[in-house]
């Protein structure tokens, strides 16, 4: 399964990256902000992880793009930010965001919020 | 005071100051180049009655002009006395939001420097254990006391997230001054009397053009308190919106 981490913080990067493969998500890509994810995203992207406050193209921006393409309209996207206020929160969701993280975040959220999105296949 | 209130205000003194110089420059002596008569025709009598025709028209209106301009003084006085308060005040303001911008910023980096140094302290406990002959002797004790080891490391790369938070908290400051910064050189600006225009005259701003550049790359209100709080708040809405309730 591969994870496009979009963050404008090196450190952010690194540390979401290094948190998803310490839950067994190993294949990654990263992006620095919403421009250069929309440049990298395609089909073999199976969920997004993105912050909100970047240059260029905010995070909510580049949720409301992927919802525009035929191969983004259903990839799960998880918003990780500083950003907490309920108005926020709810701009995310419409959106197009299917869960939100507030920073500072465990890797025990980041794995329960992503459990969350991932369709397990029935037997 | 809002940025156009403190600019209107602005604009009213420099209105008064130009019409102030435009009324006192009516009562300058004419330079010669300036009359309508050239210096020879002085000497003639029509000439001098003209002068003095014009001298007599003007005299009586000087009374009458000198109160004029006092009043404008007075009231560009006044003006400039209520659009220092008000600048005065957002500067306070503003400063002290800077300030406690500034104060988070350092408790921030403060709490993670302690947080980081417990999870090492516990580290290298761990490390410890793992040289007693005890844990040497029991290799399924080494394997968990090592995955306790990993988790204590792993929590120091999480607490690094500080640098994120505490990044957009002294870009907010920047904003701050950047904005500060702006106000200054328009009020600088509209004393220039080499320029009639406030808005282009003077050096460009360095911290506001600087800012601008950055303006959404940081959230004003990034904190490292209270996370567990706000993410609950976030994960009411989001099982809100996903039920519809």
């Amino acid at each position: 399964m591969k994870f496009l981490v979009v963050d404008d913080s090196a450190t952010m990067r690194r540390i979401g990256v290094n948190s998803l493969q310490r839950i067994g998500f190993t294949n990654c890509v990263e992006a620095a902000d919403g421009v250069e994810a929309l440049a990298k995203f395609d089909s073999s992207i199976a969920f997004v992880i993105t912050d909100w406050n970047m240059p260029n193209m905010s995070g909510t921006e580049l949720v409301q793009a992927l919802r525009q393409r035929d191969d983004g309209r259903t990839v799960p996207v998880l918003m990780v930010t500083a950003r907490s206020v309920r108005e926020d929160i709810i701009t995310a969701l419409e959106a197009g965001v299917n869960n939100y993280i507030v920073k500072p975040f465990t890797p025990a959220v980041l794995k329960e919020k992503i459990d969350s999105l991932i369709v397990t296949p029935t037997a | 005071m809002s940025n156009e209130r403190a600019s209107d205000l602005m604009y009213d003194t420099a209105s008064t100051l130009r019409l102030l110089d435009a009324e006192l420059g009516e009562l300058a002596p004419r330079k010669p180049a300036e009359t309508t008569a050239t210096s020879h025709t002085f000497s003639s009598t029509a000439a001098a009655a003209a002068a003095i025709g014009a001298t007599d028209r003007v005299l009586p209106l000087l009374p009458a002009l000198f109160v004029r301009a006092m009043g404008e003084v007075h009231s560009m006085l006044a003006s400039i006395r209520t659009g220092r308060e008000h600048i005065r005040a957002a500067a306070t303001e503003r400063l002290a939001h800077t300030n406690e911008k500034l104060d988070e910023v350092s408790s921030a980096t403060g709490k993670a420097a302690l947080d980081i140094m417990d999870a090492l302290d516990r580290a290298i406990a761990k490390v410890d254990e793992l040289e007693t002959e005890e844990v040497l002797a029991d290799a399924d004790k080494g394997t968990a006391i090592r995955g306790d080891l990993r988790d204590e490391l792993f929590a120091v790369m999480g607490h690094m997230q500080f640098q994120d938070i505490t990044s957009q908290q002294i870009m907010h400051v920047q904003s701050l001054l950047g904005d500060m910064e702006t106000r200054l050189a328009e009020i600088a600006n509209l004393f220039d009397h080499q320029s009639g225009d406030a808005q282009t005259s003077g050096p460009a701003p360095i911290v506001a053009t600087r800012t601008q550049k950055d303006a959404h790359s940081f959230d004003p209100n990034a904190s490292l308190d209270d996370a567990e709080t706000r993410q609950a708040l976030a994960d009411s809405l989001v099982h809100r919106g996903s039920t519809g309730g």
